[in-house]
């Protein structure tokens, strides 16, 4: 297990290991944090490995080797940024597991919203996007034993105060902040509270009632809805326009007169709503990488 | 339609080995394709499709692979429906080739469902005889995997 606490703590580090309890009784029961990290997935994978409880959090000022999915990596200078991993051990029929990416997704846009104002969107199933820019991500990693798993590892990463310098500079023209977005900035350790706090609220929601009451809302902040969206999907590419997530949190994409049901993949947004009314003539290679 | 309707449409043609089946009504119609990784409704134009739709394992394939029956195999199956992966990102290796030696518990390839990287481990030590997928195939929940030669 790693070191807790450090002289010269950011603020995020100080705020959470110093200060008030969490308002959360499962999550963020144990914080380990650090200044500086590889990756907060891979410390709390490990801490999984030697029996960490059920809502243990990992977090950091700063990753060097930030993960994204399948092997991209997730930009995560110090001092500006939310980089966390938490730790569950879900007792759930193995089809409902991978429906907790989009339940966390869902507690990242309302937690975003919440703090800041801001109309935060999700692109299916775990991004979560401000005005067509990706402002957080998710990566979620189980680990399974024949039918059963052994836990499950949700790594967050919100952009909160990075400037457009930063990630122009860092070939990022997908990305967004918080700051970027709303010209102001936020106390990092404050959104991580709402986000714990939002994450345990529709983790246990979820836990005693199923996906349905989540998937109405999650439909109501679905971002894709009427885009026309690139699919590959088990190595088969296709393009569609989205219906959006459906009750059992596929995606619904309808191609020509059949609707697909998306629930392993990846998707890019070619065209949305907007650039469709105000550029009908955008280029397709123009489109924002949603992976 | 309802997902029981469905669900019995699906049986039906399990039972009968039929690949592909089309119904039409007179406000619906709906063609069924088993085998493929993602449900297919057909809809008439403008109809907003119903939001319900089919568990997994009615929607399962058929089996992709004979599992050779010689004794003493250990069959490593899927949990969970997804894409297969062999290596843990593009640009890596494989986990386990054929004739790899594993220990237990060692990650032997990844099903991806959701953007949930599951990591499927080897339940015992032993040595890889076959694997039956290769990269970003779909699997179905329980389908056969690989083949363990378990170390004795």
């Amino acid at each position: 297990m790693g070191k807790q606490g450090w002289s010269g703590l950011p603020d995020i580090i100080y705020s959470l290991s110093s200060g008030s309890a969490l308002p959360t009784t499962l999550i963020g029961s144990k914080i380990y944090s650090f200044s500086e990290v590889s990756s907060t997935n891979t410390i709390a994978i490990q801490m999984a490995h030697e029996g960490a409880p059920e809502g243990t959090v990992v977090i950091a000022d700063q990753q060097h080797h930030g993960r994204g999915q399948r092997g991209r990596a997730w930009y995560s200078p110090g001092g500006v940024g939310i980089y966390m991993s938490v730790i569950l051990r879900p007792h759930l029929p193995p089809e409902n597991i991978s429906q907790l990416t989009l339940i966390t997704a869902l507690a990242l846009a309302e937690a975003v919203a919440a703090a800041t104002g801001l109309k935060p969107g999700i692109v299916w199933p775990n991004d979560v996007f401000i005005n067509g820019h990706k402002l957080a991500g998710i990566l979620a990693e189980a680990e399974w034993e024949e039918a059963n798993i052994r836990h499950l590892v949700i790594g967050i990463g919100v952009n909160v105060n990075h400037t457009r310098e930063m990630f122009i500079e860092n070939h990022l023209p997908e990305a967004t902040s918080l700051k970027v977005e709303s010209g102001h900035e936020y106390s990092r350790a404050k959104l991580v509270r709402k986000i714990l706090l939002n994450l345990e609220e529709r983790y246990l929601e979820f836990l005693s009632q199923g996906f349905e009451p989540i998937g109405e809302r999650l439909q109501e902040l679905d971002g894709t809805v009427g885009s026309w969206l690139e699919v590959i999907s088990f190595g088969n590419r296709f393009e569609g326009e989205s219906l959006g997530i459906d009750s059992t949190a596929a995606l619904l994409v309808r191609v020509g007169e059949v609707v697909r049901r998306i629930t392993s993949g990846r998707i890019k947004i070619l065209y949305n709503n907007y650039h469709l009314i105000s550029h009908p003539s955008i280029s397709k290679n123009s489109g924002l990488s949603f992976l | 339609m309802d997902t029981k309707h469905l669900k019995r449409l699906i049986k039906l043609m399990r039972e009968n080995n039929l690949q592909e089946l089309e119904i039409e009504e007179p406000e619906l119609k709906v063609r069924l394709k088993l085998g493929l990784p993602a449900e297919v409704f057909s809809l008439p134009p403008g109809v907003i499709p119903p939001v319900s739709a089919l568990p997994h394992e009615d929607a399962k394939a058929l089996p992709h692979v004979e599992v050779p029956s010689e004794e003493n195999l250990f069959i490593v199956r899927a949990p969970i429906v997804g894409t297969f992966y062999r290596s843990p990102t593009p640009d890596k290796p494989s986990f386990v080739e054929e004739g790899t030696e594993v220990k237990k518990g060692q990650t032997l390839c990844i099903i991806e469902a959701m953007k949930l990287m599951n990591e499927i481990e080897a339940p015992v030590a032993g040595e890889v005889v076959s694997v039956f997928l290769s990269n970003a195939e779909p699997v179905e929940f329980d389908e056969p995997l690989m083949t363990l030669k378990p170390k004795s």
